[in-house]
Formats: C-alpha cells, structure tokens, sequence
C-alpha cells in the first residue's frame, strides 16, 4: 500500500512511469469493470482507456481512502459517458471477429493453459450467458451487480463508488439478483451441475 | 408462496452478511419455519455463486499512457488557456484605448468648463470695457464724476446686497402689481426658460470623473499586461 502511495505521489510530481505502474496494476479490474456493465469489448477498452487518463489527470483530487474506489468511480462515469455516446448499440458478440467478419470460437483473452477444452468452452458460455443476462438489467442494476457479485466488493464500497446511498445499493442488488435468476434460469444446461434447479438437475 | 420484494431484500442482505443482527435473528427463525423462503433463499444463493464464478476477463492489451495521449488533453487545455488569456488581455486594451479616448476629450474641453467659461468671461469683457472708458474719459473734472458714478454703483450693490426692509416691502408690492398685470393680460409673463436658466447653479459633474477615469486606466492597463502576461507564460510552459 506504501508503495502505491509512493507512485501516486511520483505520479503526481508529473512522473508518468509511475503513473503507468498503477495502470498495469489495476488495469484487469478496470476492464472487467467496464466490459461487464458495457457488454462490449471494444467499448469496454475504449472506456477503460478513457478512465485511465482520466485518473492521471484528475490524480491531484484523489484524498487519500481507498484508491481502488476511487478509481473504479472514474471507471463508472467513463462506461456510462461511452454508453451514451454509443447510444446504447447493439450488443456485439462476446468473441471478436477476424478479417473475414467471422467469429473465433476461443477468444485469446478466455484462455487458460491449464484448462481441458470442454472446460474452457462451458465456462465460455457460461461467461457469455451471464454477460447476455446482464446486459438485460438497466445500467444502474448492471452495475451494482458487477460491483457486488461479480468484483466482490462489499455494500459500503460499491455505495461510495456509485455515490448512493446505502438503503439504495442494498435495494438495486436484491432487485437485480432476481432479475438474473429468472435470466440466468433459462440457460439450464449451461450451468453448473450444482447450481441448476432442480428440475434441470434431477433430470440430467 | 409468493415471497414479497421487503423479503427479497431481506435475504439478499442478510446473504452478504450486511443485516443487523436482531433482524437476522429474526430472519433466521423465519428461515426454519417457512419453506417458501427457505427455498427462495437457496436460489439467491445459488445466482450468487453463478455469478461470482463467473471467469474475471483479463485486459486484452496494456492500457498504459504515453506521453502523446496526456499531451493531447494537455495542448486542449493549453490552447483553451491561451485564447482565453488573450481575449482577455485584447478586451483590457480596447477598454483601456476607450478610456484614454474619453479622457482625453474632456481634459481638452471639459464640459462644465464649457458653460462656466462664457459668462466669466463676459463679465470680464464688461470690467475692461469700463476700465477703458474710464481712462478715456479720466481728467479733471470728467475723472471725479466717474469716480463718483463709480462709488454710486458700489453704494447701490451694497444696497442690493443689504436690501432693507423698507425696500423689499416696495418690490414686493411692485411684483404684486406685475402678477395682477399678468393676470388681467395687460403684461405677458415671463419665459420660464429664462428664469431657469437664471436659478440653474451648474451641471452635475459626470460619473467618470477624472479621478475614477484614472483608477479605471490603471485597472485595465494592468489587467492587459497581466493577462498577456498569462498568456506568455502558457504558451512557454507549452514549448
């Protein structure tokens, strides 16, 4: 944590290493952030890049309290500026398409060397199942969502990134959690064994 | 059963941990009496758990700056600080040149010197005129009487100035009889012009008075310095 302080206050000094440093660091989480509540890849990198210079240049309003907050607040309001500028389009696939136009079965950025191949294609699906469903939610549910269940943030955190109050957080992810049931339901052969209902999996 | 969305928020709650613990309490026992909610608990559950296995997507590429992105938002900046430093300073100077313009013209002729100046100078005409006839006339004998008409004139100026009481009652019945003759159409009455022009003390000085009109220049000389000022230094800071 010193240490992250350190290259605040380097970057600050107008250091841009440092400030480059924090980027590598957080960078995961940022995207995540910006490609589960935008559902778009080339939207979510074109946010996250957005947020990230957004950061350095707004680094001198940052008053110390939990950075990753801070900057997952910035992230927020760039997704919902690209948003708007997109004027919510279609969403595009979860794998990126080649020259041809034509959808890669595994996209690179899903893999993993260790995983068997039935593995990574249900989790995939799984993934992509999840991301459809989300993408039905209103942005202010997707986003506590994501906050809460997705990046595991806990109720108070997810309230100061999204300047809400508490009462309103706790409300939003009750209403969004039923509403990604419901969703998430109709994919039952997608799901995990031992998180499909019962039917399904007395069934199977 | 139908759960109600107060249980719904309830047990999403109380899932994460966040409930109080008298409302947990409270929660707990419901828990193991009503099977309804007991099952609709599971389910949330089991929608977190899908979710949270959901697989963390890493960064497709490197989102690192270069110098080139921040320089850009910084020339924006930059060009929005310049132009605005000098416009400012550009409307200073128009201002200042105004102010200079106006100043000048009422030094030069001044507008309540304009209508003092006439009748001082008249009156002054008139003391020459009779300085002159005086010394025209003066010898002998013709020199006394115009020293003598001289001291009358101070003599009744004085009265004029010391007018007593018997003199006033006079006049005043004098300009009853005036008003009487105006009113029966004999006299016509004076113009009203004339008596206000006689009463008028002088002209109010104007508001940019020469005082005000200097702190004014120096207020915009300054702030067009200080703003082209600004504005170099934006623009070396830029280079």
């Amino acid at each position: 944590m010193n240490n992250l302080q350190e290259m605040i206050q380097e970057a600050l000094a107008g250091n841009l290493d440092s400030f480059n440093r924090i980027v590598l660091e957080f960078q995961d989480m940022v995207y995540y952030q910006a490609y589960r509540t935008i559902g778009e890849p080339d939207a979510a990198e074109d946010a996250t890049q957005e947020a990230f210079i957004s950061a350095y240049q707004k680094l001198h309003t940052y008053r110390g309290g939990s950075f990753k907050s801070w900057l997952l607040r910035i992230v927020t309001n760039a997704c919902y500026d690209e948003m708007r500028r997109r004027q919510r389009q279609p969403v595009a696939p979860l794998n990126p398409r080649d020259d041809d136009g034509e959808e890669f079965d595994s996209p690179g950025w899903l893999e993993d060397p260790g995983e068997k191949p039935e593995q990574f294609l249900q989790r995939a699906e799984l993934s992509e199942a999840i991301q459809h469903c989300l993408d039905q939610l209103e942005v202010k549910f997707r986003t506590v969502v994501v906050l809460i269940d997705l990046q595991e943030f806990d109720y108070a955190t997810a309230a100061e990134i999204m300047e809400s109050p508490l009462g309103t957080v706790k409300s939003r992810l009750a209403r969004a959690r039923l509403s990604l049931q419901d969703c998430l339901q109709s994919f039952g052969e997608l799901l995990p064994m031992d998180l499909r209902p019962d039917g399904e999996a007395k069934r199977i | 059963m139908k759960i109600s969305t107060e249980d719904w928020i309830l047990l999403s709650v109380y899932l994460d941990g966040e409930l109080s613990d008298s409302k947990a309490t409270r929660l707990e026992q419901r828990l193991e009496t009503e099977k309804s909610l007991a099952a609709t608990y599971e389910q949330i559950k089991n929608t977190r758990t899908l979710l949270r296995r959901a697989p963390k997507i890493r960064a497709p590429r490197d989102f690192t700056l270069a110098s080139q992105m921040v320089g850009q938002q910084h020339a924006e900046s930059f060009w929005r600080g310049f132009n605005l430093f000098r416009l400012a300073s550009a409307a200073a100077t128009l201002l200042l040149v105004a102010f200079l313009i106006y100043d000048f013209s009422s030094v030069l002729v001044p507008p309540q010197f304009k209508q003092l100046a006439a009748p001082a100078s008249q009156e002054e005409s008139l003391a020459v005129q009779v300085e002159e006839s005086q010394r025209e006339t003066r010898g002998g004998s013709e020199a006394d009487e115009q020293e003598e008409q001289l001291d009358v004139m101070t003599e009744s100026e004085e009265m004029y100035q010391e007018e007593p009481v018997e003199s006033v009652e006079t006049r005043e019945a004098e300009e009853g009889e005036a008003e009487k003759a105006i009113d029966q159409g004999k006299v016509p009455p004076p113009e009203s012009g004339k008596l206000l022009d006689s009463d008028r003390p002088g002209e109010q000085p104007s508001v940019f008075s020469l005082p005000w009109l200097r702190i004014g220049e120096v207020i915009l000389a300054v702030g067009a310095i200080g703003f082209g000022i600004a504005a170099w230094l934006v623009k070396r800071k830029h280079q």
